[in-house]
């Protein structure tokens, strides 16, 4: 638009300045016109009295014929014709009294024979019968003949002839005169330099002349014969007419004709009428460049003024959308001006109005944590203090109510000298994506920054606490070896010490067999050596040394075991390393009357042919706090009162117990508090070897395992005091309690898989729950298929994290920030066949609420797929509220 | 399942028992799926990656073949992708190459048995 005006603007200035342009040329053809016509009327004027000055001398010429003619008919009458050649003779005594000798010559010609007054021959071939002039005086009595110049037949001399006929006789009366006779009086003033003036007869032949031009009688003759030519033809009579003389000069032609013929012609140059008006034409086509050039220049200077401002107005534009509402703000009056508004606002406040009002109508819609603060920070009183304390830049980040959905929000309040005094610009940005990614950022890093000083307090503990309990038993075995040097005498005392460099060596020996244990665990290096084993016969073998034990320590120590008689396969030393750390724990931790019991439960069997035990240890020692429970498996943690009594341990055992639990893919939960004892509680599956007592025992033990397996979790938290429970696994949900299948009747599932096996087999398990689903076969896919359905079509997301043209990281990242009510809360689901640690947090940084693991697990699937529904209708429902 | 059929199965690796769990006992399915194994494009893809020194694409499809053949209860293949996926993964690429010729052998055979039992 702008490009248009400015064009616009050009082509009138090209348009006025045509027509300045056309105004002046106008002026110098009128002034030209104007000039060339009063040359005219200059130039006919002196000819016409130079014609006029030449008619005075043939008036006098006529009037002495005349009078020549009277005396002759005046002595024929008297004395008859003989008389004539006397009074000739008289009448030319008296002329050369007036006129001269040798102006003239007059002489008669009486019936054809000639008589000269000087008395002069005549060639004998003369006829004068032969003349024009005799021909025309003798039809014409009365009439002045003249002749042009033409050679005179006895003198030869150029001359002219003016006759007349006498009345009386056939007498003809004529004089000859010499052009040379024919002079002009002129005033220099009339004629300038380079004009020239003629004096010729009909046929051109020059009388008298006075010009610069450089021509011989004949070129003069032949130069004027052509004037004349144009001349009667009507050529040269307008008044711009003209013609070019030899040096290629504009010449224009003034003339006037005698009576007789004959003309006086004035021709001056152009430049002697038009020089002014040239000279002024030059300054007006000088001044026109100028203008031209100027006007060029200045539209050139205007164009790139143009240009720049344009880039800068772009640049401005593109800064101010990014800003959804902007106002210029006079504090001094208390005004606003709405440069750019929010529909909210646009559609309650006028343009222009009280800034209290906008304010009011402001708070409205920000959250109500920040609101108070905002009305605070942006009153009029506040803003005149920041702006006098030179601050340019001033806001922060709140909470905006949009659609019923608050979002982050940037305000700023700018101030600059180039505003009008008392003003300043208050603008606000969306900023909600980058501030929930900062806040994601933040707490991410929150979370990592408390994971690695948790890591460094633990390994500080654990340091401390290992170079503690190895200093233990080593300060034993020094100490009694000194004991056994200076006691070598005596053999009781020196088995003594022996038996208790032996214990303390061994002691020494289980602490770094655990560090060991937990390393090679850590490093992935642990394997199960899977055997045929009676799980009977292993609990009693495990068990024994502890009854013997529990004697020793007067405690009592009960065994309960419950359908136990399958063989199955399992590593028969690692079920007894799990049974022996958690009864090594149990009688570490309690006192001389204490109980320890062990319970072993068979649970029946899973959906996949696993036969399912519960084994439960059981004590009433000292307990463990609450803070603590939520630590106790993670590696090198000992709670502080452990350490305060002699107990020989590293802080490892519960690690290593929760590793061993999870390597036999079985789940522990441990239940526990201050005074009352602790209870852990052990599921473990394993596979049955005896095939034949598996089908024995088929279809009641199936029936038996759903059961025990719905009432799994239940019984582990019946079992025992009703106490805190600690998490087994954060990412991983427990398996122990059969979800509610009918939540996810009926919900409707977008899924996006590009394998065709996996996506039948997630399609199959889904639909078989009564999830209607609709597959996308990248995450491009899945995005578009989001992008383009109704906000609430999908409730649930699931993402396999590697799919070509969009992973699953991308196509979240995609849908959480697009603008829909859903986007931010529909739950997606990574599908991943990768468990690394860096896998699943690259899905929490990509805003997805959980991962499922590859193969997929029907039933953890379908838990995560409840659970993420269940907090996403709450969460739904807290948001309406 | 057919008892001839399965061992054929279960001699390849394959643990069925788990495959039909995973099929919430949908024997049918169980065996849709596997017949589909021989179509999926990873593993062709994963051998020509190795040859060609892919490691980016060698990735991918083991990362690829690997889910499926988890979900597919191919237990002993798994086994051998995943821990050439963790070799990949940790940078270990002698050991991923290595490892090759086993996933090929066990490949071939899985395939061969399926091929077999659903003749």
């Amino acid at each position: 638009m702008k490009q248009k005006a400015l064009l616009y603007k050009v082509l009138l200035g090209i348009v006025g300045l045509l027509f300045l342009t056309l105004m002046a040329g106008w002026g110098v053809y009128i002034l030209r016109d104007a000039l060339l016509q009063n040359a005219q009327r200059m130039g006919m004027s002196i000819t016409s009295n130079f014609a006029a000055e030449e008619r005075s001398n043939f008036t006098i010429y006529e009037t002495l014929l005349s009078f020549g003619v009277a005396s002759l008919d005046d002595s024929i009458e008297r004395n008859g014709a003989g008389s004539v050649e006397y009074s000739l003779g008289l009448y030319f005594r008296h002329l050369q009294t007036v006129l001269g000798h040798d102006s003239f010559s007059t002489y008669v010609i009486r019936n054809g024979k000639y008589i000269d007054a000087w008395g002069r021959k005549i060639p004998e071939k003369f006829d004068i019968e032969q003349r024009e002039w005799y021909r025309q005086a003798l039809e014409s009595p009365g009439k002045t003949i003249y002749t042009d110049v033409y050679a005179d037949a006895v003198t030869g001399r150029s001359v002219i002839t003016l006759a007349r006929r006498c009345t009386r006789g056939n007498v003809v009366l004529a004089f000859d005169i010499y052009p040379e006779s024919f002079q002009f009086y002129f005033k220099p003033d009339d004629l300038l330099r380079g004009d020239s003036f003629f004096f010729c007869d009909s046929k051109g032949t020059v009388l008298y002349q006075h010009t610069q031009l450089q021509k011989s009688r004949e070129e003069m003759t032949e130069y004027l014969n052509g004037l004349l030519t144009k001349i009667r033809s009507g050529e040269l009579y307008p008044y711009d007419s003209y013609i070019e003389d030899d040096k290629g000069d504009k010449r224009v032609v003034y003339y006037t004709e005698l009576p007789n013929g004959w003309y006086t012609i004035v021709t001056i140059p152009f430049r002697n009428i038009l020089g002014d008006i040239n000279t002024l034409t030059g300054f007006l086509l000088l001044a026109i460049v100028a203008l031209c050039f100027t006007a060029v220049l200045l539209a050139w200077l205007k164009f790139k003024d143009n240009a720049l401002v344009r880039r800068t107005n772009d640049t401005v534009r593109v800064l101010g959308n990014s800003f959804y509402a902007l106002y210029r703000i006079d504090y001094g009056q208390k005004t606003y001006e709405m440069i750019k508004g929010s529909d909210y606002v646009r559609q309650r406040l006028p343009k222009q109005g009280d800034y209290n009002r906008l304010l009011t109508v402001v708070e409205d819609i920000i959250a109500p944590e920040s609101s108070g603060e905002f009305m605070l920070t942006f009153s009029c009183s506040n803003i005149r203090k920041l702006v006098a304390r030179r601050v340019r830049d001033f806001g922060g980040d709140f909470r905006r109510l949009f659609d019923n959905e608050y979002r982050w929000v940037n305000v700023r309040l700018l101030f600059d000298e180039s505003l009008a005094p008392e003003e300043v610009v208050l603008c606000f940005r969306d900023i909600d994506a980058e501030k929930k990614a900062q806040i994601q950022e933040y707490e991410l890093l929150k979370e990592s920054l408390e994971v690695a000083r948790q890591s460094a307090r633990s390994r500080q503990n654990f340091f401390s606490n290992v170079s503690h309990e190895m200093r233990t038993p080593l300060n034993a075995i020094i100490g009694m070896t000194e004991l056994a040097q200076r006691h070598t005498g005596d053999r009781a005392d020196m088995k003594r010490y022996l038996d208790r460099i032996h214990f303390a060596g061994k002691q020494l020996k289980q602490l770094i067999d655990d560090i060991l244990e937990l390393s090679r665990m850590e490093q992935g290096k642990f394997s199960l050596n899977l055997q045929s084993m009676d799980l009977e016969k292993c609990l009693h073998d495990s068990l024994a040394p502890y009854v013997i034990q529990a004697e020793m320590e007067h405690k009592t120590f009960t065994v309960e075991t419950v359908q136990t008689g399958t063989l199955i396969q399992a590593d028969p030393l690692r079920i007894a390393q799990l049974l022996n750390n958690l009864l090594s724990n149990a009688f570490k931790f309690t006192e001389s009357g204490d109980t320890v019991s062990v319970r072993v439960d068979r649970l029946g069997f899973s959906q996949n042919g696993m036969v399912r035990y519960r084994i439960v240890v059981q004590d009433t020692g000292k307990g463990m706090s609450e803070s603590f429970l939520s630590e106790i498996f993670k590696p090198y943690m000992r709670e502080s009162g452990f350490t305060t009594r002699s107990v020989a341990g590293t802080g490892l055992g519960m690690a290593i117990t929760k590793n061993l639990v999870d390597q036999m893919n079985g789940e522990i939960h441990v239940t526990s508090a201050p005074g009352q004892g602790s209870t852990f509680s052990i599921v473990l599956p394993f596979a049955v070897a005896d095939e034949n007592a598996q089908e024995r025992e088929g279809d009641s033990d199936l029936q038996a395992g759903e059961v025990g397996d719905r009432e799994a979790g239940r019984e582990l938290q019946e079992f025992g005091e009703p106490q805190k429970t600690a998490p087994v696994s954060p990412d991983r949900p427990s398996r122990q309690q059969e979800p509610d299948m009918s939540v996810l009747q009926g919900v409707s599932v977008l899924l996006a898989e590009d394998n065709p096996v996996n996506m039948e087999l997630a399609r199959e398990l889904l639909g078989m729950s009564g999830m209607e689903v609709t597959e996308a076969w990248n995450g491009r896919e899945a995005v578009e298929k989001f992008a383009t359905s109704a906000p609430g079509t999908y409730q649930i997301i699931l993402l396999d994290m590697q799919m070509p043209e969009m992973d699953g990281c991308e196509a979240a990242r995609a849908i959480r920030a697009m603008k829909r009510p859903d986007a931010e809360r529909v739950p997606i689901i990574a599908v991943t066949a990768n468990a690394f640690a860096e896998d699943i947090a690259a899905t929490t940084v990509a805003g997805m609420n959980a991962h499922v693991s590859k193969p997929i697990d029907y039933m953890i699937l379908c838990q995560v797929l409840i659970e993420l529904l269940s907090e996403n209708g709450k969460s739904g429902n807290d948001k309406s509220e | 399942m057919e008892t001839a059929r399965r061992e054929l199965l279960v001699n390849a690796g394959i643990d069925v028992d788990d495959l039909v769990a995973r099929c919430m006992g949908n024997v049918q399915l169980a065996e849709r799926l596997l017949q589909k194994f021989s179509m999926d494009a990873n593993y062709r893809t994963l051998c020509q990656a190795a040859q060609d020194k892919d490691r980016d694409k060698a990735l991918q499809a083991a990362h690829g073949l690997k889910g499926v053949c988890g979900n597919l209860s191919m237990t002993t293949l798994h086994a051998l992708l995943t821990e050439q996926v963790l070799a990949m993964r940790s940078g270990d690429w002698e050991k991923a190459e290595h490892l090759m010729p086993e996933i090929v052998c066990t490949y071939e055979e899985v395939t061969a048995a399926l091929q077999k039992a659903f003749s």
